[in-house]
């Protein structure tokens, strides 16, 4: 037997569960459920969607297009009247320095939290985070790399101590070492959370930046090309949020529509396993699975041929093109081919402006 | 509402026809071979959920695809954060390339060779194990597995070939 075959064996023995059982045990967990009480208008987001509200946010908002964001919440949705303002967060604002002690003396103005609550946030507000962190942002405007996802808020000009951040972590979970000094600060519209940028980053490229307790995003600014290694061999080269433009091509019927890949930015490595179209499923309870907050509707009907349309993924999952190519071919559905299309939103702290965005 | 028995038995179909695929996708993307299990779990529950909730469900595949993506994202979301481990010192011994692959005598693979090398392995840290399932189980390259992981990909070599070598003296393989 090969040695390859005898391990396959030992994982398959060892380390999987029993598939044929849990099928029962499925089955019995379901029985045993409490009944959840009624929701009222939509299904009631269930309390481990936390973060998924936020990439609600995103698919919604990415679906039916940046431009007509303001369709959310519109009679024509069915949704309960929520104007597209309450649903995306307000400008940043900025205020004089007065309020905090701690920012009095720094230059510029000093960032405050916006009072307007960001629904879709989980309950978690960065506002008040990065507030806690003292990390005192200048007001210093700059045109946001990618202004239908993220708002520029300005440029730490100072930080906390790594033991305050560590502190600040442990409560909060957010590392205020994220936020180095120079470091641009931009805030995500669609899921809430802020991102420090800078190019002076550890060898790897990384960082990230947490929420208080479910949230996680993990942002990969090294290509491979810095680090000397290809991605095959293991180069780094992720982003904080990948999102495939599609056009709609056809409205198959009120869950699926089809949708054209736009391939003229692609990479050659990566062409050959992209299909030209694809079908995307509009199941019941929104977009590519993801369950919208309440009172917010999408569907199909919101589109028509010839639209573009966002579909976001999240890279630090594996990606099905993986897993394609585990099974020796690439499946022509959206999940197979959307995470290498690079016809995406790319983060990257190489280029000027510091972010890449892929237009095609 | 559907009727009980005719949602188990489609459930049950279609849990058989797609169950090691779903796995697959929640072991690829879990950190933990528990997390991964829960993952599956949740992911069923939410299917079935919506069989009874008398959802016409057109591609059952392609929805559970997309329910256990979904999940693994927030359940990675509400895990502690991995940091990318440190660029460590190597030597050029631990990088070399592993011996190729060997061949196991038919006649000394036996239930307790298996328990021996499954204890073995379940000594070690879950790091180590998981490298193994994705790269024996779930045919992922290294490179991928380096990436998935976010340890470099020197360190994955290290820790699958040093296992391997160690594992080897279990079933006599001579070492190259």
């Amino acid at each position: 037997m090969k040695e390859k075959e005898f391990f396959k064996e030992v994982m398959k023995r060892g380390f999987e569960p029993d598939l044929e059982s849990l099928s029962d045990k499925i089955l019995a967990r379901s029985d045993n459920k409490k009944p959840e009480p009624p929701a009222v208008g939509r299904k009631a987001i269930p309390g481990f969607i936390a973060g998924a509200a936020a990439a609600a946010v995103v698919a919604a908002g990415l679906l039916i297009g940046f431009r007509s964001f303001g369709k959310f919440g519109t009679d024509s949705s069915g949704s309960t009247g929520r104007s597209a303002e309450d649903i995306a967060p307000s400008a940043v604002t900025t205020t004089s320095p007065e309020s905090s002690d701690s920012a009095a003396d720094l230059p510029g103005e000093r960032f405050v939290p916006s009072e307007k609550p960001y629904i879709y946030l989980n309950g978690y507000h960065s506002y008040e985070y990065l507030d806690k962190l003292h990390i005192p942002l200048t007001g210093e405007n700059d045109a946001p790399p990618i202004p239908e996802l993220f708002e520029f808020v300005g440029v730490v000009t100072e930080n906390v101590s790594r033991e305050e951040s560590y502190r600040s972590a442990s409560k909060h979970r957010l590392q205020s070492n994220d936020f180095p000094v120079g470091a641009s600060v931009f805030y995500n519209k669609y899921n809430g959370m802020f991102i420090g940028w800078t190019q002076q980053l550890s060898s790897y490229g990384w960082m990230y930046i947490t929420d208080n307790e479910t949230d996680f995003v993990r942002m990969y600014g090294k290509e491979a090309t810095d680090t000397g290694r290809s991605v095959e061999s293991g180069g780094y080269r992720r982003c904080l949020y990948e999102a495939v433009r599609l056009t709609v091509s056809e409205i198959v019927s009120e869950e699926e529509f089809t949708a054209v890949i736009d391939r003229t930015t692609l990479l050659d490595t990566y062409d050959q396993n992209i299909p030209e179209t694809v079908t995307v499923s509009m199941i019941p309870a929104g977009l590519n699975g993801i369950e919208l907050p309440e009172g917010v509707t999408v569907s199909v009907k919101d589109l028509s041929p010839g639209q573009q349309v966002w579909l976001p993924i999240h890279s630090s999952l594996p990606n099905a093109v993986n897993m394609g190519e585990t099974e020796g071919s690439i499946s022509d559905h959206i999940y197979a081919s959307m995470v290498d299309t690079r016809d995406y939103i790319s983060v990257s702290y190489e280029d000027d402006p510091l972010f890449r965005y892929y237009r095609t | 509402m559907a009727d009980g028995n005719k949602i188990r038995e489609e459930f049950e179909k279609i849990y058989t026809e797609t169950c090691r695929r779903i796995y697959r996708i929640a072991a690829a993307g879990s950190r933990t071979f528990a997390d991964a299990e829960d993952v599956f779990q949740e992911t069923y529950l939410e299917f079935l959920d919506r069989l009874r909730e008398g959802a016409e469900i057109q591609n059952p595949e392609n929805y559970l695809i997309t329910i256990v993506r979904r999940r693994l994202w927030a359940h990675n979301k509400v895990s502690e954060p991995q940091m990318i481990a440190p660029m460590l010192e190597f030597s050029e011994e631990i990088l070399q390339e592993p011996p190729d692959e060997m061949d196991i005598e038919e006649t000394i693979i036996s239930d307790s060779l298996y328990d021996e090398v499954i204890a073995r392995l379940r000594a070690k840290n879950e790091t180590v194990q998981r490298i193994f399932y994705l790269y024996y189980r779930l045919d992922m390259q290294l490179s991928d597995i380096a990436e998935l992981l976010d340890i470099p990909l020197y360190s994955v070599k290290n820790k699958l070939y040093r296992t391997l070598k160690e594992l080897r003296k279990l079933y006599g393989g001579a070492e190259k």
